[in-house]
């Protein structure tokens, strides 16, 4: 046969092959649409972050939290309720320099000698430049609020912007950025949501904001109290700010309006709450109360529309049996389309009959003045993390409980939408047993998890049962640590001694 | 900016003796080398926790405690915290001395009255302002003071962090340290299964052991644990160490 005819035939073989692959894959991912399992994408990459000099632990590594560096995406942090093995005076982070290929423990985190903790509460986030990490902590020992900051590649052991820290808030969720154009070009702005027991009027929702973070310590902090409204004597731990490029900044949290019973015998309530979004057009300088409700009788004329009133779920002190071990108290996540701040998406936990939680994600278009009705609804999950890529893609994390009894599991999904929330497409992250561990610490797998997007990618952490089983990770999953994944075996850093299962961070990108 | 603590400030927690390999080096890339760093093979644990126990006979990367003169082959026994962890580890050392003579190299040491604290505990033994042998008797909800007691316009909060304090009264059998007169000593700890309160020791009617006892007052924040203060009249256990029970 003639050389051109030759390639000419080779060439539509191989297109006949890539067409039959791509119907392949789209049967596929028709067929394993509502299973999620077997059709991850390219790309897809799924790695168990405790590194092989750490074989041996058996902690609840648990509430992790993960940024990626928005200007050199192979530079990612994660964190996790994780202790220094070899004590010291630093908590750690885990630390990947190649898109999250590999991963290391780094001891940066101001804590306490011989903490068994590592950190309390602990979020981090790099500024647009990636020139800088921050993060906001609940130091060991005191559990005094504290806000960090490092540079970047170096990673020197974090410094504390404003010392000594402040007591009374909880659950620091960090957010930084950087102003690329006009005034203020080129200071970072990092906003730091938390639930601040100390401000006035029992309306606890903060958000601890620095409008020019690269400077100092001391740096300026200022606390915008973002709740408006009479509360039960507080809101809940949750507040979430985040930031588009064009100076718009969201924020969602529970106002507490009710409850009933004790969290000391486990038995609370929120009986009522409101599902709260704010918005500032300008960085946080007008104080987040660019969205308002309208006048009565329409709503109530205060900052922050209540996407969703007198809303239930408990909180839970311990988690039990029926809620896989894990505590109980909301969730709540928002993602704003960096392509146009116009677009929001919000995620928020909830009780309903025969779900201790389930989480709705809903729409706005209009920069939070009205919202879809839902456009998902998940029972007996949480966790829920939502993020927006460059494309417009919406993604979620969640972890959910199935089954009960011996056939109760911790399911991992991650889902994303390419046409705003219609319809989804399903991935499973894991599918691992709920009774084992055995929980030795609350929470068990963790208060939260994080996605974010940068660039067309999506990044995502979630602590889970580490059992080496390629059953539990039906999309794949690598190991660092020393793992028989035939016998299901955790093996000690010796690559022989078995290591009990317990609670890992789990890192993904697709 | 603040200062930063000094590392000869910092304990110890992973103490061995080790042979320096190679100077100016490390074994993992994410280290950075300097003239600090040298690759030490780990020959003895004297002391430090279980998940670098593992680490006997190999070699790990060690960032000495200053500029000094070291040379392959050397052998001293290193004072080290944890820097980073990989494919192997990375310790920053607080301070190197020499094998020869060292206090570090001895065996656990008794301490008065013939009684036996392991060496992983003596530190917190010389930390504490009270250490006592006895027998736990009662634990219970901490009495409400006046102060407490008194109708405040807004409850204490609900966090997930809430530490649910309790007592323990302990009928000492021996006292070790301090000053206290042989008889009962109450303990106040956090009940809370929170991570905040990781490894702190909860107590049970029954638990027999050797008790290090901090003086200190519950912090003004919610989620803290308690801050040492000599001039409080209240005990707590901060640590997993400041309980050892008896050796059967």
């Amino acid at each position: 046969m003639p050389a051109r005819k030759r390639v000419k035939k080779a060439t539509a073989k191989k297109s006949a092959r890539r067409t039959a692959a791509k119907k392949a894959g789209k049967k596929a991912s028709r067929k394993g649409a509502t299973s999620g399992i077997g059709q991850a994408p390219p790309g897809f990459f799924l790695i168990n972050m405790i590194p092989q000099s750490l074989s041996g632990e058996t902690g609840q590594d648990s509430e992790p939290h993960l940024t990626v560096n928005p200007a050199n995406p192979n530079i990612i942090i994660g964190t996790a309720f994780s202790p220094n093995p070899g004590g010291g005076a630093l908590g750690p982070v885990y630390k990947s320099l190649n898109g999250g290929a590999t991963w290391v423990v780094a001891a940066i985190v101001p804590s306490q000698a011989g903490s068994a903790l590592g950190t309390g509460d602990i979020t981090t986030s790099f500024n647009r430049t990636g020139t800088k990490l921050y993060g906001g902590i609940l130091r060991a020992g005191t559990g005094a609020l504290t806000f960090l900051r490092t540079t970047v590649p170096a990673f020197p052991p974090m410094t504390i912007l404003n010392p000594p820290g402040r007591p009374s808030a909880d659950q620091p969720f960090t957010h930084a950025t950087t102003v690329t154009s006009g005034v203020g070009a080129g200071q970072d702005r990092v906003y730091i949501g938390d639930n601040d027991f100390a401000a006035p009027g029992g309306k606890t929702q903060t958000i601890d904001q620095s409008l020019n973070a690269g400077v100092g310590p001391p740096t300026a902090f200022n606390s915008v109290r973002v709740e408006k409204r009479a509360t039960v004597s507080q809101d809940g731990p949750q507040c979430r700010p985040v930031a588009h490029a064009d100076g718009t900044v969201y924020a969602a949290f529970y106002g507490w309006r009710a409850l009933t019973g004790s969290f000391p015998a486990n038995t609370l309530v929120i009986t009522s709450a409101d599902v709260v979004v704010v918005r500032d057009d300008k960085w946080g300088t007008t104080g987040f109360v660019s969205l308002k409700e309208p006048p009565a009788p329409l709503g109530d004329g205060l900052a922050g529309v209540r996407v969703i009133k007198r809303v239930s779920f408990p909180f839970m002190r311990n988690g039990t049996a029926p809620t896989g071990q894990q505590r109980i108290g909301g969730t709540i996540s928002i993602a704003v389309d960096p392509n146009n701040s116009n677009n929001v998406f919000l995620a928020f936990g909830a009780k309903a009959l025969g779900s201790f939680l389930t989480i709705h994600v809903r729409r706005s278009t209009n920069r939070g003045v009205t919202w879809s009705n839902d456009l998902l609804s998940i029972p007996n999950a949480t966790n829920a993390a939502l993020a927006i890529n460059s494309a417009g893609v919406v993604g979620l994390l969640y972890q959910q409980v199935t089954g009960t009894g011996a056939a109760q599991r911790w399911v991992t999904h991650f889902r994303r939408s390419g046409n705003g929330g219609v319809t989804w497409i399903v991935l499973v992250l894991a599918t691992v047993p709920a009774t084992t561990p055995v929980k030795t610490i609350d929470p068990y797998i963790g208060d939260y998890d994080h996605l974010v997007a940068v660039g067309p990618r999506f990044y995502g952490i979630f602590s889970t049962n580490n059992t080496p089983n390629m059953a539990n990770f039906p999309n794949g999953v690598v190991y660092q640590r020393n793992a028989n994944f035939t016998t299901h075996t955790l093996l000690n850093v010796n690559k022989s001694s078995p290591v009990a299962p317990s609670i890992d961070p789990f890192f993904f990108k697709l | 900016m603040p200062k930063q603590s000094k590392q000869t400030d910092e304990k110890a927690n992973f103490v061995f003796k080790g042979t320096i390999k190679k100077v100016k080096s490390a074994n993992m890339s994410e280290v950075p080398v300097s003239d600090r760093t040298a690759i030490v093979k780990v020959d003895e644990v004297i002391d430090g926790p279980p998940d670098l126990a593992g680490f006997l006979g190999q070699e790990i990367t060690v960032e000495l405690s200053s500029k000094r003169a070291v040379r392959a082959g050397q052998r001293m026994i290193f004072h080290t915290v944890g820097w980073i962890y990989g494919a192997s580890v990375a310790v920053r050392s607080v301070r190197e001395e020499p094998i020869k003579g060292s206090r570090a190299a001895k065996s656990a040491t008794r301490v008065k009255r013939g009684a036996d604290i392991p060496l992983a505990s003596q530190g917190h033994f010389s930390d504490a302002d009270l250490v006592v042998a006895g027998r736990v008797i009662n634990v219970r909800i901490p009495p409400v003071s006046a102060q407490a007691g008194k109708r405040t316009a807004r409850p204490s909060p609900i966090t997930e962090h809430d530490p649910i304090w309790r007592e323990a009264v302990i009928k000492i059998s021996d006292v070790l340290k301090g000053e206290k007169t042989p008889g009962q000593v109450t303990v106040r700890f956090p009940d809370s299964s929170d991570v905040m309160f990781h490894g702190v020791p909860k107590f049970e009617p029954g638990q027999e052991g050797y008790f290090m006892l901090h003086r200190g007052e519950a912090t003004k924040s919610t989620v803290g644990r308690a801050q040492k203060s000599k001039s409080a009249d209240t005990y707590f256990a901060l640590d997993a160490q400041d309980f050892q029970p008896f050796e059967k």
